[in-house]
């Protein structure tokens, strides 16, 4: 009887320790700035300097395109709007060019 | 028109918080956890050569806390500087110790309410019982320390140093996985299992075990009982205070994951609320050396005994003199000799 209980209780912390395997510390720090909604006007193309990525594989929550402005402001933009893609494709083609 | 364009939250409130409060809670947390975890490993080498099950527990847990501490003054400085100047590996191995004794130490405190439960629920058929699991204790403290390893391997491959797309000269310890994964929905599976293991679990135990130690210690006609079970009360107590505030709030962000169009204002106070609470948390490994160790009888004895000797450096002489109980003297006591036995581990 006690044979049954102790080997039941060894599995069953074994079986807990195998689902404690999947878990870890994922919490990311909350100090950093971040975009958590989208403009909802379109950015003209000679007011855009650059952009960076804001993956949601990293510490931001969102995928989002923060577009740098001439007079030094960001814009968080949609990676799937249409007129961001085209923007984005431009900026890349401009750089391309200045690479030449 | 400017107006209308959404501009990233900027949380500089925040970091001017951190940067000055983390590092002092930090740095408090890191020597009062040291200083009480080492007492207790000092105790157990040196002193304590009977070593029950729960005394293998505590010496483990205290070990985890130790390492856990450890990983602070880094914490604190990353905070302070705010950026992470340790490069890539140290912020790997950083994480990845500080979620295995995390966890580690939320795992032994569920062990430790089992191991009670067994000692004092299940007196009487736990002869061979307990005798039988004192043989599997390195077993089984080695499933803990392995498992907490395997625990650390999702924290160790997804953190990396690398810099913030707003900041891009900055680096940032934090977590990130390869574009192919969904992000959020890996960020809320590891954040869910976290909650899981690091709280609802060990609460579980903790519940369930102390209740019925508490149904058994009621019925029972013993002097101890009372204290025991304050002391009981007392660890709930704790736990609960320490863990509950960290964890709605890791709750609140769970359900509010990847959620578009959130307010920066409740951001920065949900920000706010997280650090106040974690630091909170982390205190709990200050108190798990009074709340477990010193305040056993027994254990205190050990200790004074230990602290007498360093002071007097008669440390050989004190060092034979100390008893040990082979586990055959142990079959063969009486029921309520092992209870009150199992029972001084909570006595103060």
């Amino acid at each position: 009887m006690t044979n049954f209980i102790s080997r039941n209780l060894i599995f069953a912390s074994l079986m807990g320790l195998l689902l404690l395997c999947l878990s870890g510390i994922s919490e990311a720090q909350n100090n950093h700035d971040c975009c958590l909604s989208y403009s909802t006007v379109r950015l003209p193309r000679w007011a855009i300097n650059g952009y960076t990525e804001q993956l949601s594989t990293e510490v931001c929550d969102i995928d989002a395109i923060i577009f740098h402005t001439k007079n030094g402001r960001s814009a968080c933009a949609n990676p799937e709007e249409r007129w961001v893609k085209k923007h984005l494709l431009w900026l890349s083609q401009k750089l391309r060019k200045m690479s030449l | 028109d400017y107006n209308q364009l959404t501009v990233p939250c900027d949380k500089r409130e925040v970091r001017n918080f951190t940067k000055v409060f983390l590092p002092i809670a930090y740095s408090i947390i890191c020597i009062l956890g040291l200083l009480g975890n080492i007492f207790v490993v000092m105790t157990f080498a040196l002193y304590k050569k009977t070593k029950s099950m729960t005394d293998i527990f505590l010496f483990n847990m205290a070990i985890a806390d130790i390492l856990f501490v450890l990983t602070l003054p880094l914490w604190a400085v990353n905070y302070a500087a705010e950026k992470w100047i340790f490069g890539d590996f140290i912020c790997k191995i950083t994480r990845g110790i500080y979620a295995i004794n995390f966890n580690c130490g939320m795992l032994l405190l569920a062990f430790i309410s089992m191991d009670r439960y067994i000692a004092i629920v299940q007196a009487t058929k736990s002869f061979k019982l307990r005798a039988r699991t004192l043989a599997y204790n390195r077993l089984i403290c080695l499933v803990v320390w392995v498992s907490s390893i395997l625990i650390s391997s999702s924290t160790f491959i997804f953190s990396q140093s690398y810099s913030h797309s707003i900041n891009e000269t900055k680096e940032i310890c934090e977590h990130r996985s390869s574009k192919e994964t969904k992000g959020t929905t890996l960020k809320l599976l590891l954040l869910g299992m976290q909650l899981l293991f690091g709280f609802f679990v060990p609460l579980l135990f903790m519940v369930f075990c102390y209740a019925f130690i508490i149904k058994t210690l009621v019925k029972a006609q013993n002097s101890k009982r009372n204290k025991a079970m304050c002391v009981i009360a007392l660890i709930v107590f704790v736990f609960l205070v320490c863990q509950v505030p960290h964890n709605m709030v890791l709750l609140v962000t769970a359900i509010n994951m990847g959620e578009l169009n959130k307010s920066c204002d409740s951001e920065k106070k949900i920000a706010f609320a997280k650090y106040i609470t974690e630091a909170l948390a982390f205190f709990h490994c200050c108190l798990n050396p009074v709340l477990y160790a010193f305040i056993g009888v027994k254990f205190r004895s050990y200790f004074v005994n230990m602290m007498k000797n360093l002071w007097c450096l008669k440390y050989k002489k004190y060092k034979t003199q100390s008893s040990r109980i082979s586990s055959d003297t142990y079959h063969s006591r009486q029921t309520s000799e092992i209870m009150s036995d199992n029972m001084s581990s909570f006595t103060m």
